[in-house]
C-alpha cells in the first residue's frame, strides 16, 4: 500500500469547462451559459462533476502506474459544486477500515471535499 | 449535472423502467474527443498508445448523453462507480450499453440508478459503471 496518493490539481476556468463540455458532449447551460446558470439554484456556472473525478484517476495512475490503474475500481459521491476560479486537488490515503482500499477525495482550495469515495487497485 | 431541452418525448422519471436496456452508443476514441482532452490536460499527452485513465468517464458520459435523451433540465449526478478492466487503444471504438437498474422516491427526490457496460469491437468488457442521479422531473 502507498502511504498516500500523489496529489493532482486543476484550476477551473470557463475555457476548461467548455473543453470538457466538448469532450463529453455535455453542453448543459448550467455549465456553459453564465446568464442561464445565474437563474438556477446554483447561482452561477458550475463545472462538470466528472471533470474533477478525472483527477482521481490521474492521481491513481501517478501513484501506482498505468498498468495497475487500468484495473482499478472507484466509487464516489459528488458532495459540493466546483465553480470558476476554484482550484481542486485529488488525493487519498489507505482506508483503515477496509484493507486494500484507499479513501479518495477531491478538495477545493478551502479544503472542502467536492468528491468523496474509495478506490481499489 | 445533466440536462436538455424538454419536449413531448422528454425522459421523465415515470418513464424509467427498472431492468430495461435503454440503448447503446459507440464512441470512437479519435481526435474529436482526444484533442480537447489534451488541451484540458496536456500532461496526458504522455499516453501515446492508450486512453488516458481520466477519460473513462468521458466515454461513459458521451453514451449516456446520446442514449438517455432528451432529459429534463436540472438533473444532478450524485454518485458514480466505475470498474476499469482494460484501457482502449487510441482510435478504438467503445460501445456502451445503458441499463436502468432501479429508481425510487426518497425524501421527495427522484433517484435513478443506471448501469453502463462498455465493450470493444469484439465484445470484450472495458469498463463497468453505475451512475446515481437525482432526476429533475
Amino acid at each position: 500500500m502507498a502511504d498516500s496518493l500523489t496529489p493532482v490539481s486543476l484550476t477551473v476556468d470557463a475555457g476548461k469547462i467548455n473543453l470538457y463540455a466538448e469532450v463529453t458532449d455535455d453542453f448543459n447551460p448550467l455549465h456553459v451559459d453564465p446568464a442561464f446558470a445565474a437563474t438556477t439554484p446554483m447561482g452561477g456556472v458550475i463545472a462538470h462533476g466528472t471533470m474533477s473525478l478525472a483527477l482521481i484517476w490521474q492521481s491513481l495512475a501517478q501513484t501506482f502506474g498505468d498498468a495497475k490503474t487500468a484495473g482499478a475500481e472507484v466509487e464516489i459521491r459528488f458532495t459540493r459544486p466546483v465553480r470558476i476560479g476554484d482550484t481542486v486537488t485529488a488525493g487519498g490515503e489507505p482506508d483503515p477500515e477496509t484493507p486494500g482500499r484507499y479513501r479518495v477525495w477531491v478538495k477545493n482550495q478551502d479544503g472542502q471535499p467536492v468528491i468523496d469515495g474509495w478506490a481499489a487497485i | 449535472m445533466s440536462g436538455a431541452t424538454g419536449n413531448a418525448d422528454v425522459m421523465t422519471f415515470d418513464r424509467f423502467q427498472p431492468g430495461a436496456v435503454m440503448g447503446e452508443e459507440t464512441v470512437v476514441l479519435d481526435a474529436a474527443v482526444l484533442d480537447p482532452w489534451l488541451k484540458l490536460f496536456p500532461a496526458d499527452a504522455r499516453h501515446a498508445t492508450h486512453m488516458p485513465h481520466g477519460m473513462v468517464m468521458t466515454m461513459i458520459m458521451r453514451a449516456y448523453m446520446a442514449v438517455v435523451a432528451p432529459r429534463p433540465p436540472g438533473n444532478v449526478h450524485a454518485g458514480q462507480r466505475v470498474k476499469m478492466h482494460r484501457r482502449p487503444r487510441l482510435g478504438e471504438a467503445v460501445t456502451t450499453r445503458i441499463t436502468c437498474k432501479g429508481k425510487e422516491m426518497r425524501k421527495e427526490r427522484r433517484w435513478v440508478h443506471l448501469a453502463s457496460e462498455s465493450r470493444d469491437a469484439d465484445g470484450n468488457i472495458l469498463f463497468e459503471g453505475r451512475m446515481t442521479l437525482i432526476w429533475a422531473a
